[in-house]
């Protein structure tokens, strides 16, 4: 595993941990690839190989699951809670509509009266009594 | 130094290091460990979610800049950031003050 390797494995588990909106996933992934990269490029003196900066680099950044338990503290919190409210609101609303929906594909509903449908009276009336009859 | 004992103080630190102008992450933790002579050795992982907090309540701003050749995110402080900053260096200084006093208090008897 080489050290793009190595730090794209590392921002993988992270971003398994991170309960926060995609949009703010992919933002602190790409900062903290940046950051791995800087910082694996300080490391390369002292490491033999570029796998083993990579390996320094991010045993000194912390593990995945700690950085992304920070992250869920702050905004993650806000956006565990919306989501545990707005899904099931969200889904129970789509539920009701597809419910209603049915019901009303299948109900033939009462029978036309003459203030609900007039255009039938009056096809009625005409065929009763033809023009010129 | 352990990271519990200056796990209160991350917030006003990273506000002073952004104080000197704009930098990235990885500039944040390098001028930290610079100017604490090496001693905050922090888990660089820490400065990422505090640097997210204080943009989202607004002491910070950040955009995406090209920095020799790659697309960085840059911090830099707001209005009331740099307010907040040297509020937090002066309660520190405060705070550092009457520790000192205490701790002097101490040292001299012990001597």
């Amino acid at each position: 595993m080489d050290a793009t390797d190595r730090i794209e494995a590392y921002l993988d588990e992270l971003e398994r941990e991170l309960e926060v909106p995609r949009r703010a996933r992919r933002r602190i992934s790409s900062e903290i690839r940046e950051h791995l990269l800087d910082a694996a490029e300080a490391e390369r003196p002292w490491a033999t190989e570029e796998s083993f900066a990579a390996e320094r680099a991010i045993l000194r950044f912390g593990f995945p699951a700690e950085t992304a338990s920070q992250f869920n503290r702050g905004m993650g919190r806000r956006y565990v809670l919306v989501r545990r409210r707005l899904v099931p609101s969200v889904a129970a609303f789509a539920l009701t509509l597809l419910a209603t929906a049915t019901v009303l594909a299948f109900d033939p509903g009462p029978a036309p009266s003459s203030w609900q449908a007039p255009h039938l009276l009056v096809l009625r009336h005409s065929v009763a009594q033809p023009h010129g009859g | 130094m352990a990271l519990g004992e200056i796990q209160g103080h991350v917030d006003g630190m990273l506000l002073a290091v952004l104080s000197g102008g704009p930098l990235h992450g990885y500039g944040v933790t390098e001028e930290l460990r610079r100017r604490s002579g090496g001693e905050f050795d922090l888990a660089e992982g820490t400065i990422y979610p505090a640097l997210h907090r204080l943009e989202a309540s607004g002491l910070l701003v950040s955009r995406w800049e090209v920095v020799g050749g790659r697309r960085r995110r840059v911090y830099e402080l707001s209005s009331s950031g740099r307010r907040a900053a040297v509020d937090r260096r002066d309660s520190w200084r405060a705070f550092r003050r009457a520790v000192d006093a205490v701790f002097g208090g101490d040292v001299l008897e012990a001597g």
